[in-house]
């Protein structure tokens, strides 16, 4: 019996509480009541950082339209107003560098273009050459050499068959010969000079070298 | 470049190898030896001659030829060769073997080169200063020119022919 009348009191209960819902609205004045309300109040009871963490920020992201906002957006009028000085000094730039992939940045790059784009002659004319070998330390080049290794790397074979060797053993040859006939000469000479000195003593002359036959010669004109 | 031998110290050439004597009036020692160095050479040649003769003459005939010094045709034979090879010598370069040996050549007493003609006169005129018991040769000690007798009959002169400063350069350079 009870089950057979519940539907049609429930029915009734729910127009009657939506009718005098629908009253006391109608005859509430928003206005005043808000007049009522203190705001601040109400927000120093809100626990915001409780609600933003059940915010999900994601999903509410996902329904914002970026595209569409950025479109609203003047950017020259915000770069504007933004103290580019200001930012770049609060800057930790170490810090950025840091975390930036320097050898993915560099294979991104095009240097063959960006070469291509330089006068290397114009840059060159501008080097002082001479300052930069200055300051060169060639000592410390040279130690840092490791002449083995450079040697190895000398094909003996190829640089004895470009070598004229029959000339160079022709040459050393008459080397020999030539620095005996050179050494005979000069002990000749040296003897005849010997003598010279001496014959000049005897004649009480000033011996100035052997003579020759240009110095018998007077320039045209002295007498 | 040659190094020397067994920590031997190299010769050094004088002091007067130190500058150029090409072209200069050569000196007595220098012609002296380079006349040594001639005599030497012809008296050699001419034995070789004589032997390869008396060697020819023995495969031929079967008796070798004995050649007498005082032989007069020997002797005629050697004064012919002796005339040739100076006189050919100085006529075709100025200089015989001594003498390039030892760098000096024969001349005008100007520089100029010795004509053939000049060059056989010397020649004939060489015995003289030898007859003068060497006297011919005081010209070269004592004379401006450094000439000997046979010079001042030929019209000659000897100079030096090769660069000393060039010699000592190439001798400094072999190190």
């Amino acid at each position: 019996m009870g089950d057979r009348l519940a539907p049609p009191v429930e029915a009734l209960a729910q127009a009657v509480a939506e009718r005098a819902v629908e009253l006391v609205v109608s005859a509430l004045d928003m206005n005043a009541l808000l007049d009522r309300v203190d705001v601040n109040a109400v927000l120093d009871e809100i626990d915001v950082d409780g609600m933003l963490a059940r915010v999900d920020v994601n999903a509410v992201l996902e329904h914002v339209d970026l595209d569409g906002l950025l479109e609203r957006v003047d950017l020259d009028r915000l770069l504007a107003r933004v103290d580019l000085n200001r930012l770049a000094a609060r800057l930790d730039l170490d810090r950025l560098l840091a975390t930036v992939n320097v050898n993915r940045l560099v294979g991104t790059v095009d240097i063959t273009a960006i070469v291509q784009q330089v006068d290397v002659n114009q840059v060159v004319q501008q080097v002082d050459v001479d300052a930069v070998i200055q300051k060169v330390d060639l000592e410390a080049v040279t130690d840092r050499l490791d002449m083995n290794a450079i040697v190895q790397r000398v094909d003996v074979d190829a640089l004895v068959q470009q070598t004229d060797l029959a000339a160079i053993i022709a040459r050393s040859s008459g080397g020999i010969a030539g620095g005996a006939l050179d050494v005979a000469r000069s002990q000749a000479v040296g003897l005849d000079e010997f003598i010279a000195r001496w014959a000049a003593r005897l004649r009480r002359r000033t011996y100035a070298g052997p003579p020759g036959p240009m110095d018998s010669l007077k320039p045209v004109g002295e007498s | 470049m040659i190094a020397p031998v067994g920590g031997a110290t190299p010769i050094s050439p004088p002091a007067v190898a130190r500058v150029s004597l090409q072209g200069r009036y050569a000196g007595f020692a220098s012609r002296f030896v380079a006349f040594i160095v001639d005599e030497g050479t012809a008296t050699g040649l001419f034995a070789l001659a004589l032997a390869t003769i008396s060697f020819a003459a023995q495969v031929l005939t079967g008796q070798p030829i004995h050649w007498n010094r005082s032989n007069l045709w020997v002797g005629l034979a050697f004064i012919g060769w002796q005339f040739l090879y100076f006189a050919y010598s100085w006529a075709a370069s100025g200089k015989t073997f001594g003498m390039a040996v030892f760098g000096i050549r024969v001349v005008r007493p100007d520089g100029i080169d010795a004509s053939w003609r000049k060059a056989v006169v010397r020649t004939l005129a060489l015995p003289l200063s030898f007859l003068l018991l060497g006297l011919g040769f005081l010209g070269i000690v004592l004379g401006d020119k450094r000439r000997a007798l046979h010079d001042v009959i030929a019209g000659t002169a000897v100079v030096y022919s090769w660069d000393a400063r060039a010699a000592r350069l190439r001798f400094l350079s072999r190190g």
